[in-house]
């Protein structure tokens, strides 16, 4: 194979089970997801809650939950297999070449160490830093994520922060070691507009200084606009669509996709919000045709008999739609 | 952090005095000690006189004031039965108790964390739901079944070990593991829970996001943030143990405050059971105070208050 050619980050067929909730048995909860994302290059994953968007994140960083284990397929991160390595292996690759940052920064910190404490961790692990260079290499990390007086900020708790300063500190962390893939799961979500925009815009910015591969977790096509190259449509555990940002936003070819995209509410025309009929499907109890069928006005016959293939419908354009062409 | 501890300090010392008022008062429930110091023969008027030299024929608030005056000035009274004073007789058993209560207090803290800390990491295992088992039992069973038990196994079956008395490390390890199961039994369960629940916090997997080792995370970050409960719990223990010494020292014969009260309750002997209660509870709200000072030191939440 073509070693350029490789995607810094390849995920194919990913499959994912969990126990369910009550113990009762197993779920399939991602179901052959598949994609690639390269250094400088920001994929966006977009979907309802437990839609399968946060544990493929969290299958890539290895860091699913006890209940939880990959059942088939491949990630390959430059060239190696991540399912192959052992914990010991994988805790020498996160924070130093593959980094994750998580919804809410009021509880992603330890709150009984100062934040310099908290920075050092991964510079003293990865980079193998002390004493003056240390204290440098922090003080620069705080300036590049716009924290201001960062010598004070260094000493200080968790607790005597903001929110979006808190998330800068937890992203400023995250880049700490020049990692080479970022995933943001829900950065913004729990932030207040002015924090949100600021830290899409830092999120950009350390993408494009430091030639990140970045992946965000998203259930806002606002951020998706805003930060992405590619968007990627995830539905009951696949990927229902992907494509280059435009040409999901201007031409969307998956039901489901066209669906969130009329969800969007719209200053203009704000009559009524546009919902999507339905519940999204129990993963305990899978249609055998297309897991969108039931919610789908255009479905016919043949999506509730056979899930549909992903289908190219343009330049890196794919939806897995048996109507997709018909569009 | 200063305005906190002071509130605490203000606190500790309100207690100690209304535990003085009910110690006074519940002593002087139990019965007149003119009746044992007392001829049996004694009239009336001679009952009379005997009250009117121990203060006992004022009203017992103006009885209590005028132990508190005395108590300022390091005055507990004399003991009726010893005939000698009250504070020297309990300080010269005092360490006996706390030699007890304190060894029992280290056992239960160390054993109970780090048996906390394996459970909650082999969750699930063989280990777990054994050692869970046998905390159930040690905080079911009181402390002076224990001891009767273990006098039964290990002096009375086995002769590995003295059933009573006060001279070597030999005769400290029964009533010590008699004194210390039901606390062992109470931090491993709350140190297990606790940590559990940290290590499935959200901070805990940007640890490991970070690439945190596994040792790091457990033993740095989950265990400090585990701790705040089990302190708490600490406080109240050593409290618990040095209360209960007393039964634990009846039980093995151990000459400390717990039977030199118990006898003085017998008698009647009002000044010994006043210094000895104080004393204990000295170091029980002193204990207390340790922890609510510990916590500022864990928790930085606290110190900026």
């Amino acid at each position: 194979m073509n070693e350029a050619k490789q995607p810094l980050l390849e995920v194919r067929d990913l499959r994912v089970r969990m126990r369910s909730r009550d113990g009762s048995g197993e779920l399939q909860v991602l179901n052959g997801v598949s994609f690639g994302v390269d250094r400088g290059q920001t994929l966006g994953i977009v979907g309802e809650s437990g839609c399968g968007k946060s544990t493929t994140a969290l299958a890539i960083m290895q860091l699913l939950p006890g209940s939880a284990r990959v059942n088939g397929g491949t990630i390959r991160f430059a060239g190696e297999d991540l399912l192959a390595k052992t914990e010991q292996d994988m805790s020498r690759l996160r924070g130093a070449r593959l980094s994750m940052i998580f919804q809410d920064p009021m509880v992603a910190l330890d709150p009984l160490f100062t934040v310099g404490d908290q920075i050092a961790e991964p510079l003293r692990r990865h980079m193998r830093l002390s004493g003056q260079q240390l204290r440098e290499r922090q003080v620069s990390l705080l300036q590049s994520v716009n924290i201001p007086s960062p010598e004070t900020r260094l000493g200080q708790y968790p607790h005597q922060m903001s929110g979006g300063m808190l998330q800068r500190m937890v992203g400023a962390i995250a880049i700490s070691c020049n990692p080479e893939l970022l995933i943001a799961d829900e950065p913004t979500t729990a932030l207040d507009p002015t924090a949100q925009a600021q830290f899409l815009d830092l999120l950009a910015r350390l993408r494009d200084a430091h030639r990140l591969a970045l992946i965000v977790v998203t259930h806002d096509f606002g951020v998706t606009a805003r930060l992405c190259d590619v968007v990627l449509v995830m539905y009951a555990g696949t990927v229902v669509e992907c494509g280059p940002v435009r040409e999901i936003f201007d031409n969307p070819r998956h039901p489901y996709t066209q669906a969130l995209l009329a969800a969007i509410p719209q200053r203009e025309r704000q009559a009524r919000l546009k919902t999507i009929e339905g519940q999204p499907p129990d993963l305990a109890r899978l249609p055998a045709g297309c897991a969108f069928a039931a919610r789908c006005a255009r479905a016919v016959d043949r999506c509730r008999e056979r899930a549909p293939p992903s289908l190219s419908v343009g330049s890196h354009h794919v939806a897995a739609c048996w109507r997709a062409e018909d569009a | 952090m200063l305005t906190y501890f002071l509130r605490r300090a203000a606190r500790a010392v309100l207690t100690l005095i209304g535990i003085s008022i009910v110690v006074f008062v519940i002593a002087r429930l139990s019965g007149d000690p003119s009746l044992q110091l007392a001829p049996e023969d004694a009239t009336p008027a001679e009952l009379a006189q005997i009250r009117a030299e121990l203060g006992l024929d004022k009203p017992i608030p103006v009885q209590y004031l005028v132990f508190v005056e005395r108590v300022a000035h390091g005055e507990f009274g004399n003991s009726i039965r010893y005939q000698q004073p009250a504070l020297p007789l309990v300080l010269s058993v005092l360490p006996a108790t706390l030699q007890l209560g304190l060894s029992a207090f280290v056992l239960s803290t160390v054993a109970g964390v780090l048996l906390g800390v394996v459970t909650a990491l082999k969750r699930g295992s063989w280990m777990d739901s054994a050692t869970r088992g046998l905390a159930v039992i040690g905080q079911a069973a009181p402390s002076f079944w224990i001891g009767m038990m273990l006098i039964l196994l290990f002096s009375v079956q086995l002769h590995w070990l003295p059933s009573s008395g006060r001279l070597g490390l030999e005769h400290m390890m029964l009533p010590t593991l008699a004194l210390a199961l039901n606390s062992v039994a109470v931090v491993l369960r709350l140190t297990r829970a606790s940590m559990l629940e940290t290590l499935s916090s959200d901070y805990v997997r940007f640890l490991r996001a970070k690439g945190v080792p596994r040792r790091l995370i457990v033993w740095k970050h989950a265990l400090r943030n585990s701790s705040i409960p089990v302190v708490a719990v600490l406080g109240v223990q050593l409290g618990h143990l040095i209360g209960g010494a007393v039964i634990v020292e009846t039980v093995f014969n151990w000459p400390g405050v717990g039977r030199l009260m118990v006898e003085a309750l017998n008698a009647r002997d009002f000044a010994v059971i006043q210094a000895g209660a104080l004393l204990v509870s000295f170091f029980t709200v002193g204990a207390n105070l340790s922890v609510d000072l510990l916590f500022g030191v864990i928790d930085p939440r606290i110190r900026y208050e």
